[in-house]
């Protein structure tokens, strides 16, 4: 007996003969890659920057800028507070977050693998487009930004990235944007499947890498004209989108997190426009836009816009989309002001206005558009107007349209608009010409119908030109003094954790409010 | 020693037949439980048979009396015991044939010689009739069975004041010979001429006394609480006189938690404990505590201590989604496994010294849990205890009544103007005219005042636990089977737990000792309440809900096909009747814990002892968002899978010697800790089909795989060296091996010393009044590594979907890893007075510490634009310094028997964090942020432990606030620290009073000096409900506001109420930062002992009844509308709150009898 436990317990001591053995081993995470797939970090990457969650699609793309631009309305003074300028954090923070946080954090991963490699120049220059597009929509909608420190907490242990001046960054990104297209090389590897847009096409990254130079350049025309002329006419020549074909894109399908169209899962969620609600949903859409789709007799009407019933029913669609029964909610009431508006109101009044068609442009399957090529034609008409480019406004102003009304064809749903339409509507809203101001006005509001649902690059169109021309409203309690903003304040976070270089930003900008300018937005 | 042993074949039908009795006694006590009349029936078949009623046949010529004994024992169930001096000359007897019965036939046997016989059960003494002694029948530690000759012994106990104590049981050492003292304390016992007997009661020290040839013992005991040598159990198990100890060590007796329970025993320790600081959460009954002694020592670092049961280290994580800013479930810790009807004693190990042997992860202080074992007793005991409470709400809001729902002062005049101002009350005054509600039905527009009340049910808890023990010196054990069912105030919301309980140890051959102890739990946890968000949480409707809606007027909070019906503007702010009724979840525990021990003793005074404990659990979650829900029409859930498990194998060498003077007790051991959890979560994504709840009816199921597994080496030693038992040297020293950290940095040493002084030993002319003096001190290093595994090196993982057919990869997780971790240390220097005085009547214990933690793991937040949320650093420091008291008294000692006892705790804590990091002067608490998005919980340097952060309105030089231009609203301060949200002082006032069999006992518990930030009064503010938005005529007037605006001209403007009120709710923090202190009336029991006399008559040998309630009144509290104890949270960030479940009262009653 006296042995046995002798042995028992000279065993146990055994156990502890070597006192790390193994320890190493065992903090290596089993169900992680030791090395990364470059390809597999760059596929995330591009689906999470078309979306995260809302922070990155809902809240600024459609409860902020798309109700901003009055493509949208909302009764609901705590919802959709881009209707009525009323400040809400959780809305506002939400972009800069997700950038931050989600966009670029395997985005500078990518770069800091591939940089310097010869043999990876393609998938390097392709992420410093993607760096691009990615920042460009975080600084034009908060002015000042971490950009050359953002995302260095673990490649550089730069834990408080300072901030920079947006007047820093827009040289910045277009200085990247123009080496990256020079560095694609059509002889070296690429990306392959991992590249959803391209197919890691150095050609076709090289036309997106310009297109994106041209809407980079075309936004300075206020603060820096020459500056914007220089770009502009770099990007032209270096070779822009040519057609539809070419356009930045992700395809979605209905499925995870990861597989639908998250402005589109948003939509069809509790705060926006659910077929459940039976047409009593938050997000109707803005009088402005669907007054606007209805004088035109815009062919893309159907395509964006429905009654519920088709929303809940796509067989009804043919009925719910017609023009003549569509109604836009207008901009600044909530439940009970309404009524002062539209005397003998009543609650199931609001089935009666339209909702963004869930079938179509707001399906879950539908892509994600970077940029299209309507949106070029559009800046290639304002570039020839200004005499930076080819061409003459007109032709590149129907080159849009077109486009514009083609592109429905890459879309769920089936819509498509016939040329006999296209060219109708053409006949029936020519391009007039006019004065510059004028002539202004008909191209970017012709952006504004075009690239609904981009509606981040709208908003930030709308600051530079004034364009489309929109009435604000002034609804008590609003942030703004009844004025459209023109930037989002920063998250609260970046205050309290990056406190210095918060303030310095704060500083050299001007009060963090939504009316304080960004740089390009002179006054 | 002059007794004979018997050495027939009989012992073993003695042993048959008295296990046949006492299984027939647990039928009866079974049998109690459902039909409690039938008890004496039962009692009744158990009697044995008597010797006139046995018949047997026999006949006998020149037979010896052995010889007669030994036909009779063949024959009957008797067995005789007998001196054999007086029987082994007693030869040739005769006796005739034939039928008769034993007692007629030991007439004839015994006609001629000087002896007599006796029965008792089942034996048959034979006694010299000269001698006027009582033999009795002893099961020896041999375990067989012998007759010993022996005297009567006669004497009385009595308590410190000399009044009679009725009940003490007075055993002989190592064998079953016991009785008890009567109603005057008196008892008479038959023992041998040498022994030790044992004086044991419950709630008074056990005293031990040899017989010594001694006839009249009048003894008195002492009580537990004044016991001044009372052993209590420290680190690794080991019992260590009190007076011994270099350390403070405070041990509270189970039955301290079996009357008045909580469902969580960490809620128990409130107020108990000086410098325990023990707080419960507003997320439910099934919900976690959070303990902290002597503050918290690590800035990110779990700072609660490490919970040992039996020497096997739980884990005491909170599972679920620990509730944060947006919501969650807070799906109970580990203490919710521990049934408080097994437990013998809890230690708390408050100092680094007493913790030191457990390692880093005692660096918290360690509280052992010791359960109840089985006892050298006659017989099989059972116990059984039964307690059924009920739970009433407490509505605590006092909103304004004055104004209705509505917007701008006006009232809602259709449905969907009703809806969009379901939880807005800044409508008209209230005048009693009809006016449109959610559902469509126009009421009058009055006040509702009672819609917590009307919302929640009345909660019940029915505990039962029956225990059967038993043992003698070679085996004892005890086990246990219970059963907690409640039933909570959130409609639907339910706890079922089962706890099977076993300890067996076994001491075989004396030297070698085999423990066991296993507990086995089923819990399972239906609708536990969501929690600080608004999506799925009822608690926030109800407290939101506009002051003229009666909340019944929701019900059912569903339509005809099951959908969820709106009733307020936003659709995340659920029904809170289909949040009760349609939302479901649920998990089950099954929980295995287990220790398996060794003991060696190789000589008197050296032992081996090896161990291996384990915690095994596994726990099956899901979470159903019903289709229908008003957000997620389609519904959708998730499932959860996971098993966490930990072994600890120790081996240790103990020596206990006494040379001269001196006594040695050391050890030397080693101990190896692995930890690990795999889990499985799968989310269905959007139901195919609506109303059907399962994954695989999902549109989009994803899964994701949780896996961590963690080791900690480890060799230790310490020695206790005490000389002449007034002069008690403590050393420990431990070194860890750390698997979280790089090999190149991964183990500590870390030693501690510990000195005490029994000083009223010594001193010769000490005052007369004082009895005990004692001074203490000591000083200990705790290290500990980094909490988590893959800390080190960054991670790259793949999402369990694809996309288009390509892989994803992406980083894992939020923290930037660090490959330079070293292991952080927590030193402590502590020094204790004990004094007791006027005959014990009067005690003070005061201890100061200091214990400062270097090198803290910190988890330091850093900006999101980094891309990442925090980083682990290994620079932090954090101080605590503090006193505690303990003041301990006997007010009243009445001969008539009325005593009171009172104890008063008091613990000051001053915590300050000395360096967070370089550079960073200030560090978020991960998650602790409220829902408004504007109360957050940070630390910065050279102030204490979270502080709750935020903003003020801006002033200028001269103190004038700043006006926004623009609204006219107040501009925001630079954010900045409002507020402690950890108390530092605790207090607790505990008096028992007892009266004959009356006991009537109370706790008042107390902290202050801390803050909190109500998210509740930051809505309440918004939405036109709390009393500042009616305040001064606002609503008519407006808010007149004067200061200067943003350029520094002079400001003056009156602005609408609900403008000023909405604009500020969420912008200006320390509007919604108050005082948190509060007194409560923690507990408030009044119990009946069933006296003797009454037991008699009954199977019981004792009973009794007690009222209990806890949580019985809020005496003061400094907070308006929320209960001062309604934090969501156990993390680090403490002192946010935001609608919990609504506190509770509980009352009822409970039974204790034992038989």
């Amino acid at each position: 007996m006296k042995y046995i436990t002798l042995a028992i317990v000279l065993f146990s001591f055994t156990l502890l003969t070597s006192c790390d053995k193994g320890f190493k081993d065992m903090n290596i995470n089993p169900n992680s890659y030791n090395t990364p797939v470059i390809g597999s970090l760059f596929s995330y990457n591009i689906i999470k920057t078309a979306g995260s969650d809302d922070d990155n699609t809902l809240y600024p793309n459609d409860k902020l800028a798309g109700a901003m631009m009055q493509y949208f309305a909302s009764l609901n003074p705590y919802q959709w507070t881009g209707d009525k300028y009323l400040p809400k954090t959780g809305y506002s923070d939400g972009l800069f977050n997700a950038v931050f946080n989600v966009e670029l954090k395997e985005n500078e991963q990518i770069l800091s693998l591939t940089r310097g490699i010869p043999d990876l120049i393609n998938e390097y220059a392709i992420a410093c487009i993607w760096h691009v597009y990615i920042f460009h929509r975080v600084t034009d909608m908060y002015g000042n930004v971490p950009y050359s420190q953002a995302g260095q907490g673990y490649i550089n242990g730069v834990y408080k990235p300072k901030y920079d001046l947006q007047s820093d960054i827009y040289p910045a990104m277009l200085n990247l944007l123009d080496s990256a297209a020079g560095e694609l090389d059509p002889s070296k590897t690429s990306f392959g499947a991992a590249d959803y847009i391209y197919n890691g096409d150095p050609a076709a990254w090289k036309r997106f890498a310009y297109s994106l130079m041209l809407r980079l350049g075309m936004r300075l025309t206020k603060v820096d004209a020459a500056s914007a002329q220089k770009w502009v006419q770099k990007a032209i020549a270096g070779g822009v989108m040519q057609s539809n074909a070419d356009i930045a894109k992700l395809n979605h399908t209905d499925g995870s997190e990861l597989n639908f169209y998250w402005d589109g899962e948003e939509l069809r969620g509790g705060e926006g426009v659910p077929p459940s609600a039976k047409g009593l949903g938050y997000g109707k859409m803005g009088q402005t836009f669907v007054n606007y789709l209805k004088n035109t007799n815009d062919p893309r009407l159907p395509f964006y816009i429905t009654l519920w019933p088709g929303n809940a029913d796509p067989s009804q669609l043919p009925t719910s989309t017609l023009p003549g029964v569509q109604k836009g909610l207008p901009n600044g009431y909530d439940y009970s002001s309404i009524k002062t508006l539209i005397p003998g109101w009543t609650d199931d009044m609001l089935a009666e206005y339209s909702e963004i068609n869930l079938n179509t442009v707001g399906s879950n399957s539908t892509p994600s558009i970077f940029q299209s090529y309507a949106e070029v034609e559009l800046y290639l008409a304002e570039a020839a107007l200004r005499g930076w480019g080819p061409g003459d406004p007109k032709t590149h102003y129907e080159n849009a349209v077109t486009a514009s009304m083609q592109v429905e064809a890459l879309y769920p749903g089936g819509m498509s608009v016939p040329a006999s339409a296209i060219s109708a509507y053409l006949s029936a809203n020519p391009y007039t010409g006019g004065t510059f101001d004028q002539q202004m006005q008909q191209i970017h509001t012709q952006l504004w119908v075009s690239l609904f649902m981009n509606n981040i690059e709208v908003y930030a169109n709308w600051r530079r030109t004034g364009y489309p021309v929109l009435i604000p409203v002034n609804y008590p309690g609003n942030a703004t003094g009844g004025t459209i903003s023109r930037r989002l304040p920063y998250p609260q976070s970046e205050a309290s954790l990056n406190t210095d270089n918060y303030k310095a930003a704060v500083q050299a900008q001007g009060p963090d409010l939504f009316t304080t300018r960004v740089w390009w937005d002179k006054n | 020693m002059g007794y004979s042993l018997l050495k027939t074949t009989k012992i073993m039908t003695f042993y048959e037949k008295l296990k046949t009795k006492h299984i027939l006694r647990i039928g009866v006590g079974i049998a109690m439980l459902l039909i409690t009349s039938a008890q004496l029936l039962f009692a009744d078949s158990v009697k044995s048979q008597t010797v006139e009623e046995v018949e047997i046949s026999i006949e006998l010529k020149h037979a010896s009396l052995v010889e007669a004994f030994s036909k009779i024992e063949a024959q009957s169930p008797f067995h005789f015991m007998y001196r054999d001096d007086e029987v082994k000359n007693i030869r040739n007897l005769n006796v005739p044939a034939g039928r008769q019965s034993v007692a007629v036939c030991l007439k004839r046997l015994l006609a001629n010689t000087s002896l007599v016989y006796r029965q008792i059960d089942n034996h048959i003494l034979v006694t010299s009739r000269s001698e006027n002694r009582n033999p009795v029948v002893a099961a020896t530690s041999s375990g067989a069975s012998a007759v010993i000759y022996d005297r009567g012994i006669k004497g009385q106990v009595t308590n410190a004041r000399g009044e009679p104590l009725s009940g003490v049981s007075i055993t002989l050492k190592g064998s079953s010979m016991g009785t008890s003292t009567d109603a005057a304390g008196r008892f008479s016992i038959n023992i041998p001429e040498e022994g030790i007997l044992v004086f044991s009661f419950v709630g008074f020290k056990t005293r031990e006394l040899p017989v010594k040839g001694r006839n009249s013992f009048d003894i008195q005991l002492e009580d537990q609480t004044q016991a001044l040598n009372e052993a209590v159990v420290t680190a690794l198990g080991i019992k260590k006189e009190k007076k011994a100890l270099t350390y403070a060590v405070t041990e509270l007796n189970g039955s301290e938690f079996t009357q008045a329970r909580e469902n969580n025993l960490g809620n128990a320790l409130s107020g108990k404990i000086a410098g325990v600081n023990a707080s419960g959460t507003a997320t439910g009954p099934g919900g976690s505590s959070r303990v902290i002694i002597r503050g918290n020592g690590s800035l990110s670092g779990d700072n609660q201590p490490l919970y040992i049961v039996n020497g096997v280290p739980i884990n005491n994580a909170v599972q679920g989604t620990a509730p944060g800013t947006y919501g969650g479930i807070d799906r109970g810790d580990g203490l919710i496994s521990i049934n408080p009807d097994d437990i013998e004693t809890i230690s708390v190990l408050k100092g680094g010294t007493a913790a030191a042997l457990y390692g880093s992860r005692a660096a918290n202080g360690v509280i052992l849990i010791t359960t109840k074992s089985g006892r050298v007793q006659k017989g099989i005991g059972v116990e059984y205890t039964s307690t059924y409470t009920q739970e009433n709400p407490l509505d605590i809001p006092d909103w304004q009544y004055e104004y209705g729902s509505g917007s701008r002062g006006i009232k809602p005049t259709s449905k969907s103007e009703a809806i969009a101002n379901g939880r807005i009350s800044w409508g008209a005054k209230l005048d009693g005219s009809p006016v449109v509600q959610p559902d469509g039905v126009a009421r009058p527009y009055s006040a509702q005042k009672h819609n917590v009340r009307n919302f929640y049910n009345n909660g019940t808890t029915f505990s039962n636990t029956l225990a059967l023990s038993g043992g003698n010196e070679g085996l004892n054990f005890r086990f246990s089977v219970s059963d907690m069912d409640n039933k909570g105030i959130v409609p639907n919301s339910s706890i079922d737990r089962k706890t099977f309980n076993l300890s067996v140890s076994a001491n075989l051959a004396k030297k070698l000792i085999f423990e066991g102890r296993a507990q086995y739990n089923i819990e399972l946890d239906k609708n536990r309440t969501y929690i600080a968000d608004f999506s799925k949480n009822p608690n926030a409707s109800v407290g939101l809900i506009a002051t003229n809606i009666d909340i019944r007027t929701l019900a059912p909070g569903y339509d005809a096909q099951g959908f969820e019906t709106p009733w307020s503007d936003y659709v995340f702010v659920v029904n809170p009747y289909f949040a009760a009724s349609k939302v479901k979840n649920g998990d089950e525990r099954r929980r295995f814990i287990g220790s398996f021990s060794t003991r060696y003793n190789f000589t008197d005074y050296l032992y081996a002892r090896a161990r291996v404990g384990i915690d095994y659990f596994n726990i099956n979650a899901y979470d159903i968002e019903p289709t229908g829900l008003l957000y997620n029409p389609s519904g959708s859930m998730t499932t959860s899978q996971s098993t966490t498990y930990e072994t600890n194998a120790e081996a240790l060498l103990g020596f206990d010697k006494k040379f001269g003077h001196f006594t040695v007790n050391a050890i030397a051991g080693g101990n190896k800790m692995h930890n690990k959890l795999s889990g499985i979560d799968i989310s269905s994504g959007l139901f195919n089909v609506p109303f059907a709840y399962f994954i695989t009816n999902g549109k989009s199921p994803v899964f994701t795989e949780s896996y961590r597994e963690s080791a900690i080496n480890s060799l230790f030693a310490s020695a206790d060296i005490a000389y002449n038992s007034f002069l008690f040297l403590n050393l420990t020293g431990r070194k860890d091996w750390f698997s979280t950290l790089s090999t190149a940095s991964n183990s500590l040493f870390y030693p501690s010393v510990g000195l005490s002084f029994v000083f009223s030993d010594i001193w010769k002319s000490r005052p007369a009044w004082l009895n005990y003096g004692k001074i203490r001190s000591s000083w200990a290093q705790v290290g500990g590594g980094a909490p988590d595994p893959y800390g080190l090196s960054l991670a790259y993982v793949a999402p369990s979907s694809s996309h288009l057919g390509q892989p994803l990869m992406n980083i894992s997780g939020n923290t930037i890893p660090n490959s330079k971790l070293e292991p952080y240390t927590s030193t402590t220097t502590e020094l204790g007075i004990e004094l007791r005085g006027l005959n014990s009547r009067v005690g003070a214990d005061v201890t100061v510490y200091d214990r400062t933690t270097t090198n803290d793991i910190v988890s330091a937040s850093v900006p999101l634009s980094s891309s990442y949320t925090s980083v682990l650093l290994n620079v932090g420091k954090i101080r605590n310094r503090g006193i505690e008291l303990l003041l301990t008294g006997s007010p009243v000692r009445s001969p008539k028997g009325f005593n009171w006892d009172v104890s008063f705790n008091m613990a000051y804590n001053q915590n300050t964090v000395l360096k967070i990091a370089d550079g960073l002067t200030s560090l978020a608490l991960p998650g602790a942020e409220a829902r408004t998005e504007n109360g957050f919980v940070y630390h910065y340097e050279k102030m204490p432990f979270g502080m709750i952060s935020g903003y003020k309105a801006k002033k200028d030089d001269k103190g004038n606030t700043v006006y926004s231009k623009d609204n006219g609203l107040p501009i925001q301060s630079d954010f900045m620290a409002l507020g402690r949200g950890v108390p530092p002082l605790t207090l607790g006032l505990s008096n028992t009073f007892g009266y004959r069999n009356f006991t009537l006992g109370f706790l008042v518990d107390a902290k202050f000096g801390s803050k909190m930030y109500t998210s509740t009064n930051a809505y309440g503010t918004y939405y036109g409900l709390d009393k500042r938005t009616v305040a001064g005529n606002v609503r008519e007037n407006g808010v007149a506001l004067k200061g200067v605006d943003e350029d520094g001209n002079a400001f003056s403007r009156t602005l609408d109420a609900q403008d000023y009120y909405q604009g500020i709710a969420f912008t200006l923090t320390d509007q919604f930062v108050s005082d948190a202190g509060f007194v409560k009336l923690r507990q408030l029991t009044l119990g009946y002992n069933l006296p003797r006399g009454v037991l008699s008559k009954t199977p019981f040998q004792s009973a009794s009844l007690s009222l209990v309630a806890r949580n019985l009144l809020l005496l003061y509290s400094q907070l308006k509308n929320v209960d001062p104890e309604s934090n969501y949270s156990t993390s680090n960030g403490q002192g946010l709150e935001n609608f919990g479940v609504p506190p509770t009262r509980s009352y009822g009653l409970n039974l204790m009898v034992k038989f």
